[in-house]
């Protein structure tokens, strides 16, 4: 398994060096369907996207990079490069307290990393437990509890760090918004591909978003896509 | 004497009244040859006066043209005495229009009076419906056509039209009336030296006279026709008439002949256009020139960016220049030389820079390229300046000559992007998402954690077998001390039954009779409380003692029971 994801990677890195972009994006497509998720991967597909002069779908992309690795540079990088040529002026939608929290918390170790190392402090804890139980050995209950707690702390930490964004991106070439959520309502907003916004609500097809300047409307689902989870908007 | 006065008064006043009538009379007569006209039918004008003074102000002839003229003659009378004066003011005319026109009047300013002339009701049918003898003999007299040099052109491609009059008779002054004039269309008269040559023509020997050429370059794609030259000329034509000498005299009436333009199609250039495409098209030249690539800090290069050939000069641009990194790139300064041609607008357009190195090293003079149409191949071409490198030795510039103690410039160069791109691909190894399960691991984890806090809670049993291993540690030791006669063994047992003791809940301190007999019974207890005792004996007085083997034995029998 993984000597064919290596297969593929090298032939998609091949590709894009010939300027075949589709080709390549194809290849780290299914390197994805094989279930792989890392920052690397995701920002190799955005850099496909921007070649391909699909900025909606390269910003979708480079964003994912940073939810695996928020201090990957060169993604941060290339999301400013498209920002500018993006072409609506739009404030960036704010960040909520655990979001904030969770990218820092990734930022500093994998989310991986902390659920590990939480999980060792607390079997530790357990081995300590069983110890002071059985042995003639006296052990003060306090180091236990100590280890307990942190392990349990540790564990809380990865829990945030994985991610939960509600952020998501026009990938379309434009997005009305309406009123109301089907094609007959007032349309209210009209954004341009590589806009994001927040979901607030999905309801049959049609999402409420509200974008960074405060103001929402409904936008067709199938227009926009999240950031991660990466699973389409229903 | 008063009535003669009187008389001779009257007689004054009559001559002054009948000269101010007289001189009212003064008028401006217009009249026409012909009344009903055919198109580019050509008929003659005439205003006339008496009056001696002043200047005929002659109408602008409203969709008329004028073929000849003005032609003015003046004559003075006597007749028994009497002077009269006519001055005639001619013009030779065409229509230019069907319709019923009426000629604008002439005016003429006399002493501050305006005379004016009659209007001229002139009817302009599409062709001529009676013409004079003179007029049908040179119907054929001479005729007028537009040759181009390509049937279709490329928009911005340049085509020539001559302008080519046929004469089978004698024609003199010969003259444009109208020129074509095609909107979207650049027109530039070329230098041209009108010739002639003798060719028969439908079956008549005919003078070819090319009498102009004009340079034509089309903006945008369509169909170029429906334009017409038309030049009037005089034929010379039999008046019917002998001269004194009965040689057969000639008139010379005007005629205007019209030639329309061929259809020349103008063709949109090809698609798609490559993105950089500059505009030009033609047979070109992209060149970039450098004085020279290696220079001194103090020194300049003379760079040169032309486009050259044959095109459309007039609408294309000379690209501006790349400018390397390291040089300070001065305003160019533009040359051009542009000769409009038979084979199109030929010459160069250029930019000449200076540059002028700002610090020494190797600089890159980036690649330049440069698209245009070329009209001979059909095709987009692209020219490419491949890039130059640069080297600034020696006689370090200006700038650089003033450095700190560490010997750094005082002067740094300010560092700029050149462009701007996104980052290259990222290599790293890609691992499989599904090979953890982490989540259940972790709750795995928090369940042995709150398990063993659960163990926590459970009641701890008295556990005895732990000190077994103790006592037969003791009991090694007793019998090792005394196995090697050594000198303390019976302190040692002493403290083997005390240790003991103290691990069954009897202090040092307290090994009575009574506390030992309540843990081990009253035989036993005794037994033991007497081998404490022999002991303490035997330790500060070993002489004293029954002997070693027997306690040693009395001890393995009691301690396997303590």
């Amino acid at each position: 398994m993984e000597q064919h994801i290596t297969k593929l990677s090298t032939a998609a890195k091949e590709l894009y060096d010939q300027g075949l972009y589709r080709k390549a994006l194809d290849q780290y497509e299914e390197i994805v369907s094989a279930g792989v998720k890392d920052t690397e991967l995701f920002y190799n597909i955005g850099n496909c996207y921007v070649r391909l002069e699909e900025y909606g779908e390269a910003k979708l992309y480079f964003e994912r990079a940073l939810v695996f690795d928020p201090s990957n540079t060169d993604a941060l990088h290339n999301l400013d490069w498209i920002n500018l040529r993006l072409a609506d002026a739009l404030i960036e939608p704010s960040q909520e307290l655990m979001e904030w929290l969770s990218e820092l918390f990734r930022g500093t170790l994998p989310e991986e990393v902390w659920m590990v190392v939480g999980s060792f402090v607390l079997l530790f804890s357990f081995l300590l437990l069983l110890w002071k139980r059985f042995s003639n050995r006296k052990i003060n209950w306090r180091i236990p509890f100590t280890t307990s707690l942190i392990g349990i702390v540790l564990l809380s930490v990865g829990a945030i760090s994985r991610p939960k964004i509600t952020k998501c991106i026009v990938v379309e070439p434009n997005s009305y918004g309406y009123s109301e959520p089907f094609a007959g309502g007032k349309r209210i907003i009209l954004l341009s591909e590589g806009s994001s916004g927040k979901i607030i609500r999905v309801q049959g097809g049609w999402s409420l978003i509200a974008i960074g300047d405060g103001r929402s409307a409904w936008f067709e689902s199938e227009q926009w896509k999240r950031i991660y989870p990466e699973y389409q908007l229903k | 004497m008063v009535k003669k006065t009187g008389k001779y008064m009257l007689l004054v006043c009559a001559l002054l009244w009948c000269t101010l009538s007289f001189g009212q009379k003064s008028e401006i007569n217009a009249s026409s040859s012909r009344t009903t006209v055919g198109l580019n039918e050509p008929f003659r004008v005439t205003y006339s006066t008496s009056e001696g003074t002043g200047q005929f102000r002659v109408p602008k002839f409203k969709n008329f043209q004028v073929v000849s003229g003005p032609y003015t003659s003046q004559q003075t009378q006597f007749i028994n005495g009497s002077r009269s004066f006519s001055k005639k003011m001619s013009f030779d005319i065409v229509a230019t229009k069907k319709g019923v026109f009426n000629l604008a009047t002439a005016t003429m300013l006399v002493k501050g009076r305006v005379l004016e002339s009659n209007s001229l009701k002139i009817e302009v049918k599409a062709e001529a419906l009676r013409e004079n003898t003179s007029t049908k003999k040179s119907k054929a007299s001479f005729e007028v056509e537009i040759l181009t040099s390509k049937k279709s052109v490329y928009v911005g491609e340049p085509l020539v039209l001559l302008f080519r009059a046929v004469l089978f008779d004698q024609v003199r002054d010969l003259t444009i009336l109208q020129q074509p004039n095609f909107e979207n269309v650049l027109q530039q008269q070329l230098d041209f030296k009108q010739t002639s040559k003798r060719e028969s023509v439908s079956n008549r020997t005919a003078t070819l006279l090319d009498f102009d050429k004009r340079l034509v370059i089309p903006n945008k794609p369509g169909t170029l026709k429906g334009q017409s030259l038309q030049i009037s000329a005089k034929v010379q034509v039999p008046s019917g008439r002998r001269d004194f000498f009965g040689m057969p005299m000639n008139n010379f009436v005007a005629k205007v002949a019209t030639g329309k333009i061929p259809s020349v199609i103008i063709k949109p250039l090809p698609s798609p256009k490559p993105e950089d495409y500059s505009g030009g098209i033609g047979d070109l030249n992209f060149v970039r020139e450098l004085s020279r690539k290696e220079v001194n800090g103090n020194e300049s290069i003379t760079l040169k960016i032309r486009i050259e050939g044959t095109g459309n000069f007039n609408t294309l641009s000379v690209p501006h220049l790349v400018e390397p990194q390291g040089f300070d790139v001065y305003d160019p300064k533009f040359n051009e030389n542009i000769r409009y041609t038979e084979r199109g607008v030929r010459g160069y357009k250029e930019f000449e820079y200076l540059l002028v190195p700002q610090f020494k090293g190797t600089f890159i003079l980036p690649e330049m390229t440069w698209v245009y149409f070329n009209t001979s191949k059909e095709r987009y071409e692209t020219i490419t300046a491949s890039a130059d490198t640069l080297v600034v030795v020696g006689g370090a510039p200006s700038k650089t000559h003033l450095t700190n103690d560490l010997g750094v410039p005082l002067t740094k160069r300010e560092v700029n992007a050149i462009d701007d791109d996104i980052r290259y691909l990222q290599q790293g190894e890609h691992v499989s998402d599904q090979a953890y399960d982490l989540k259940s691991w972790s709750w795995t984890v928090v369940g042995l954690m709150l398990l063993g806090w659960g163990v926590q809670v459970i009641p701890r049993k008295k556990v005895k077998g732990g000190s077994t291993s103790r006592k037969k540690e003791l009991q090694k030791l007793v019998e090792t001390a005394f196995d090697s006669a050594h000198e303390n063994r019976f302190g040692i047992m002493l403290n083997s039954l005390e240790e003991r003791f103290l691990e069954l809940g009897i202090a040092k301190e307290n090994t009575s009779l009574e506390e030992i007999t309540q843990l081990l019974g009253d035989a036993h207890g005794l037994a033991v409380h007497q081998l404490i005792e022999r002991c303490q004996i035997a330790q500060y007085a070993p002489s004293a003692s029954s002997g070693d083997h027997e306690l040693l034995t009395e001890f393995t029998r009691l301690w396997n029971n303590i």
